[in-house]
């Protein structure tokens, strides 16, 4: 697992430039200040990599076993240094290049549409119903495995789903802000935000609380696979949620991009 | 869709209750129609719940909208309003123009802005957009 110590945080800490790179420029809404914000995430995020591998290496030849701080070190790395470069360092700089990656515009005119969102379809009953009995069936599995001597601890997991499923509910009705104009395109790119988190958050929790719920199973059936299904369901449901996560953060850029580039046609003198 | 302006002299509820009757008038909204629940408007509008909830009441009051509990705020009939006499109607006009006048504005730009208003009103319009119609 060394190659994993070493890659796993670097990876994740050069994702935010990674992103911030491939952004494009924006035409007409970019500013002039992208520049120095670029430099600060570049030199943030060479200093950080080589904090990391650096202290890593250190570890490695100081501490025998992979416990104790040697294991924490590229968790605590990978989650807290990419919190930093991506909220402080990347997004800065990409909201300079493009007004995707800025909060929306704040203007005394406000629009709104007129179609209610608890009509348009971004959960409709059946795929709650299924959900919830889904998430029923997992609680009776993980309750026999307890009963058989599984850890109750592992109970704590299933608290994935009803979390993540008022993450849902919220994302099916999240405000809108639309143009004076009542942009189609814009009123779908809402749409389909709200309807890939709400899904999202669903499936992620119903994801979330299956692994602790079959390593419950795997605890009393069969013991030996218990660690690894844990280990590897856990992996999953983190790499899914990272990748929820950036496809929800694609998803209002281009929305927030849409509005910014209608209000400023909008507001556009008339040749 | 509706619009407001939040640094309008023209207090928040009014501008609302314009606005939807304007939809309204225009069949942008259709009878039977639901309209969107008080949290979605006031989120999307970015005022107080209590503003569109007012204005949802002086629409239910002119008899435009009706609640029903559990099934939310739907527009009614148009012919379930009562009708509006040319007598009431020159009254409301003529209110209106007199703020105008006081206001400072000349007879040219009003009629301009009359005309404006007369052809948005009467011009063909449609229900609001379905997800169908969303690109």
């Amino acid at each position: 697992m060394t190659w994993f110590d070493r890659l796993f945080p670097t990876l994740m800490l050069l994702m935010p430039l990674a992103i911030a790179l491939g952004s494009k420029r924006h035409e007409r809404l970019s500013r002039e200040d992208a520049g120095p914000l670029m430099r600060r995430l570049v030199w943030a995020t060479l200093g950080l990599v080589a904090l990391t591998i650096g202290v890593q290496f250190l570890l490695e030849a100081t501490h025998e076993s992979r416990t104790g701080l040697r294991a924490a070190w590229p968790v605590v790395m990978a989650v807290i240094g990419f919190q930093f470069l991506w909220f402080k360092r990347a997004v800065p700089a990409l909201g300079a290049r493009d007004p995707g990656w800025r909060p929306p515009q704040e203007s005394p005119v406000r629009s709104a549409s007129l179609a209610p969102r608890h009509l348009d379809g971004a959960l409709p009953p059946w795929i709650w119903v299924t959900s919830w009995m889904t998430f029923a069936l997992m609680v009776a599995a993980t309750a026999w495995a307890i009963s058989e001597g599984a850890p109750l601890l592992i109970a704590l997991g299933l608290a994935f789903f009803p979390g993540f499923a008022f993450g849902a509910r919220s994302s099916a009705f999240e405000p809108a802000t639309l143009d004076p104009g009542g942009s189609l395109e814009l009123q779908a790119s809402y749409r389909e935000l709200r309807l890939a988190k709400a899904r999202g958050f669903l499936m992620l929790g119903l994801v979330g609380s299956a692994v602790f719920a079959v390593t419950a199973v795997f605890v009393v059936v069969k013991p030996e696979y218990a660690v690894h299904w844990g280990a590897y369901g856990g992996a999953t449901v983190g790499l899914l949620g990272g990748l929820f996560g950036l496809m929800g953060s694609l998803m209002r850029a281009r929305a927030n991009r849409l509005l910014a580039e209608t209000l400023d046609e909008q507001s556009a003198p008339h040749a | 869709m509706i619009t407001i302006r939040l640094n309008s002299p023209v207090p928040l509820v009014d501008q609302l209750v314009a606005a939807l009757r304007c939809s309204i008038a225009r069949s942008e909204v259709a009878p039977g129609d639901t309209l969107p629940t008080v949290r979605q408007l006031a989120a999307d509008l970015g005022v107080d719940m209590n503003t569109v909830s007012r204005a949802y009441r002086v629409l239910a009051t002119s008899g435009l909208v009706q609640t029903t509990r559990g099934r939310g705020t739907s527009v009614t009939a148009s012919r379930d309003v009562a009708p509006l006499d040319e007598l009431a109607l020159r009254e409301r006009l003529r209110g209106a123009l007199a703020d105008a006048r006081l206001a400072g504005r000349n007879a040219t730009d009003i009629r301009a802005l009359v005309n404006e208003e007369i052809q948005s009103m009467w011009a063909e319009t449609t229900t609001h957009p379905t997800t169908e119609d969303l690109p």
